[in-house]
């Protein structure tokens, strides 16, 4: 009797410590929830790319700069290193030097590269200067170095001075200098004043001053070497001859930043397009568009703009210095839809712009006598404006838009979208959804036009449902991506609608949400 | 096979009348005293019962698996506007002495006794109850208030002495008791969830508690004490339709302090959620920039407090009717502390042999509501006394059962010399 009890504990024991929960508890629940809600106006869809008339209407407003010329361009300073030796100027020896004696002395003008272009002057907005002198004789010297009309002062000299001991043709002794170039007037019209391209230096190398004979032994031909170089110099300002040589433009831009341009009919009218150029820099020059043309990439098709001057070849005078302040000259070419294609162009509903040109510079040659000049934040640029007033009419016109649906979790699943939409634009949309691969989700789910009177925003009410099965979610999940497809028409197509400024579309988006919660 | 060890475990740890003196007991005892030389007796119970909970819906909280949506239906259809749910285990070790006298009187004696017990319960209203298990699709337009979720548990450890009456078992004694665990969370007012008519709109109020105890640790995490007491005494013993056997005890009476390690930690704020702003979606957010996260409002205090709780202790009566020989009647009340109800139960014990019983209770309270049960006790050789119990029979063969426990009850009774010669 005893051993049963104990066997019957002892198992009640075993089993008691077995009994582990090997399975989560989960359970599912229907949860709804507001996932996002706003109101989109004009300005809010064209990312403010806008503005409203005195009428109300809505007009997109692009701006683009499509060329600037910059420094770069036109001149620079590439990284220069210039080497020479000096020799002193006896034969035979050795000589017995006194201190204090001056042995080599010496004018000099060294060329600059300058890509090209003749300078006069620039000023160096940041970059660096490296005397180096290597000396190969047997004396204690002190070179001194002078660049004339470099400095941050415009016309005063920048001197260096080295203490070198004596060296040797196996061992010779060297010294470094470093000027910071930043904010400094560089003279580069050389020892007459009206070269281009010339640095004016001299130099002068003494016997150190409180040597004695017997330390300073000189041999004739000895040599001291010399080493500039400039480093990093970026020109702030600059003044010289330019050249004549042409400059070709070739760009490619998107009209709007992202967009994702619609397909199908839509009439515009009233738009017009606008080529803008800054001119502030002192030259003179030839500018000739070659073409400008819109492409939609959706349907393939490429309209090239034409009409008035567009292509006609233009001349910009050049800037005026005063002072610091370069006069600003402007030029404008300005396409309607009485003038050009600018219609037909738009209505293309280009993605991208292609423009290619060219720009001349001083096609009359030299004629300001090496006073081109340039301020290195005060540029010439080009800008292509376009404005569309929003009369526009629009039939099956397609905007379709593929969005990322990243969905990480298995604890919620969403089962219907709920869509509550005030619309007050004269536009009647349908809207298709799918995933990448096809899987159909919703379609033609029909948000009526407004009923709008001119600028008087009169909106009608309508709820899109859109239950998403299991298998659907399934699919969203997988691809992570899903295709949006609105199509959009105006009433009595190709009747023009205007749309105003106070236009709306309110949205509410809710979800319906299965929620799979799980205990571990 | 997990079924059977639920059972079986159910089926070794207790009831909620764990701990009352067998009536076999007190049959065998008599008025001399002498009738046991000191009893071992062990004792383990466990009960889990709700007004509203089903087995169905609980048991894949045990055992793992989906709680279906049928049994979360089932479960609120027959839920009434506030459902209570809660659970003990405990197991005790006591020794009555059997020496032959205690203060001069042979009477008295000692019991010595250590025990370790789990208790909690809770409470939810139906809406909050809904809300949580299928979601806020049925609760548009509407504020579901979640102040009334409140739930406590408790752990401890006891040991403790006593004085007891060898002729009916009356006692009374005293336990040191050492807190283990103590957790309990409460929302307060305005506490709700809110959904819109339109659901364009959620708002979460929530302010409440959570006191918790440092965690569980060998030498526990406060200190108190307990009393049980029993009073047992008989009318026209052994005359049919006349002995009437009745009790009137307290049992695990106590408080536990609680100490300083414990804390408080206190949360009082809103979450509003009306979705994304479309501006800023086309602006280029992502679905959750620029939005403040339910864990961005979620600010909570917290302070460390020494604090005093009461253990689950009980009052009851109990009254045994001699009807004849072999049939008893019995009645009783126990009176427990909120949430939980009044335990009555009304029974019959059939006695084919003096030394055993088979009995049926119908009752209704506590934890859960009505619940039909049943027991066996047996003293073999008037020594080995086993008895098995549990409240509610139907909660092993049911799913709709909200009530589920059992006890077992293992005793050695040490004879005296006289009955050993």
């Amino acid at each position: 009797m005893h051993s049963k009890i104990y066997l019957c504990l002892f198992a009640n024991i075993v089993l008691l410590s077995s009994c582990k929960k090997e399975e989560a508890t989960t359970w599912e629940s229907n949860w709804v929830a507001p996932l996002a809600h706003g109101r989109l106006t004009l300005s809010d869809l064209t990312a403010d790319n806008g503005y409203a008339d005195n009428a109300g209407i809505y007009h997109l407003y692009f701006e683009k700069i499509i060329s600037g010329f910059g420094t770069s361009d036109l001149t620079q300073i590439p990284d220069t290193n210039i080497s020479q030796k000096f020799v002193v100027p006896l034969s035979g020896g050795p000589f017995q030097i006194p201190g204090n004696t001056a042995i080599i002395t010496q004018n000099q003008n060294y060329s600059v590269e300058t890509n090209g272009t003749g300078l006069r002057m620039v000023k160096v907005k940041s970059g660096q200067m490296i005397v180096h002198v290597k000396s190969y004789v047997n004396a204690y010297l002190h070179p001194s170095f002078t660049l004339y009309n470099v400095s941050e002062i415009y016309g005063n000299n920048t001197d260096i001075d080295f203490a070198l001991t004596p060296g040797s043709a196996a061992a010779p002794t060297e010294g470094y200098y470093t000027v910071d170039m930043s904010n400094k007037y560089v003279v580069l019209s050389g020892t007459t004043g009206f070269d281009y391209n010339k640095l004016s230096t001299h130099l002068e190398i003494r016997t150190e001053q409180n040597t004695t004979a017997d330390q300073n032994t000189i041999f004739g031909q000895d040599s001291v070497r010399f080493e500039l170089l400039m480093s990093d110099l970026i020109i702030d300002y600059a003044k010289g001859y330019f050249g004549n040589d042409s400059y070709s433009f070739d760009e490619s831009f998107n009209l709007a930043e992202g967009a994702n341009m619609p397909t199908g009919s839509l009439a515009l009218e009233q738009a017009s397009l606008g080529f803008h150029v800054t001119h502030k820099m002192g030259f003179d020059g030839k500018l000739k568009i070659e073409n400008v043309s819109g492409s939609n990439n959706a349907i393939g098709n490429t309209v090239q703009l034409s009409g008035g001057n567009l292509y006609a070849p233009f001349f910009i005078t050049r800037s005026i210095d005063n002072g610091g302040n370069a006069s600003v000259s402007n030029y404008d070419i300005l396409l309607n839809e009485g003038n050009s294609s600018i219609t037909n162009f738009m209505g293309n509903l280009p993605n991208t712009i292609s423009f290619q040109g060219n720009l001349e510079l001083n096609p009359f040659g030299n004629v300001s006598d090496g006073n081109d000049f340039f301020y290195e934040n005060q540029l010439t640029e080009a800008k292509l404006i376009v404005d569309v007033p929003l009369r526009i009419a629009a039939s099956e016109l397609t905007l379709r838009d593929t969005i990322s649906v990243e969905i990480t979790t298995d604890a919620a699943r969403v089962s219907s979208l709920t869509l509550d939409i005030q619309n007050a634009f004269p536009i009647e949309w349908k809207l298709n959804l799918s995933t990448l691969s096809g899987v159909f989700i919703a379609a033609s789910l029909l948000v009526p036009n407004g009923n709008s009177v001119d600028a008087l925003a009169l909106p009608t009410s309508s709820t899109l449902q859109i239950p998403i099965s299991e298998a659907q979610w399934n699919a969203i999940k997988a691809e992570g991506e899903i295709v949006i497809q609105v199509v959009s028409n105006t009433p009595s197509f190709p009747q023009l609608v205007n749309l105003y400024n106070s236009y709306f579309i309110d949205i509410r988006v809710k979800a319906g949400v299965i929620l799979n919660a799980e205990v571990q | 096979m997990r079924k059977l060890i639920l059972v079986i475990s159910f089926i070794v740890f207790g009831s909620e009348s764990f701990a009352q003196t067998s009536y076999l007991w007190l049959t065998k005892s008599d008025s001399t005293g002498k009738a046991f030389r000191g009893i071992l007796d062990i004792q383990g119970s466990a009960s889990a019962g709700s007004t509203f909970l089903t087995k169905e819906l609980v048991k894949p909280f045990v055992l793992g698996g989906t709680v279906t949506a049928s049994a979360r239906n089932s479960v609120l259809d027959g839920m009434k506007d506030l459902g209570v749910f809660g659970g003990n285990a405990n197991v005790r070790v006591r020794y009555y002495g059997g020496r032959d006298s205690l203060f001069g009187s042979e009477m008295l004696d000692l019991y010595i006794q250590v025990g370790k017990g789990y208790f909690g319960s809770g409470r939810i209203s139906k809406d909050a109850f809904g809300l949580i298990s299928n979601g806020n699709a049925n609760y548009q337009g509407s504020r579901v208030p979640l102040n009334s979720i409140q739930g406590e548990m408790q752990g401890f450890q006891s040991i403790g002495f006593g004085v007891y009456d060898k002729r009916t078992f009356s006692s009374i004694g005293i336990s040191m008791v050492n807190g283990l665990t103590c957790q309990q969370f409460s929302l307060f007012p305005p506490s709700s969830f809110y959904t819109s008519a339109n659901a364009d709109t959620l708002q979460l109020d929530y302010s409440g508690e959570y006191v918790h105890s440092a965690a569980a640790r060998p030498n526990g995490n406060g200190i108190g004490f307990s009393i049980d007491g029993e009073y047992n005494f008989v009318r026209d013993r052994g005359i049919d339709k006349k002995e009437v056997w009745n009790t009137l005890g307290v049992r695990n009476l106590g408080w536990v302090n609680w100490n300083g390690q414990s804390e408080v930690v206190s949360f009082d704020s809103t979450f509003t959620w009306t979705g994304v702003d479309l501006n800023a979606i086309l602006n280029g957010d992502s679905l959750l920039n620029g939005t403040s996260g339910f864990a961005d409002t979620l600010i909570t205090t917290s302070r460390n407090v020494s604090f005093w709780r009461p253990l689950r202790g009980s009052f009851y009566v109990r009254s045994v009717y001699r009807w004849n020989e072999k049939v008893r009647l019995t009645a009783g009340l126990e009176m427990f502390a909120a949430p939980m109800k009044p335990l009555a139960t009304l029974g019959i014990m059939y006695m084919p042999k003096s030394n055993c019983i088979a009995s049926l209770n119908v009752s209704n309270g506590a934890y859960g509501n009505w619940k039909l049960g049943m027991g066996v006790q047996w003293l073999i050789a008037n020594q080995f006394y086993f008895g098995f119990q549990t409240s509610n029979l139907p909660g092993y063969f049911f799913k709709e059962a909200k009530e589920i426990s059992a006890s077992l009850q293992v005793s050695y009774l040490f004879k005296t010399k006289k009955e050993r010669q």
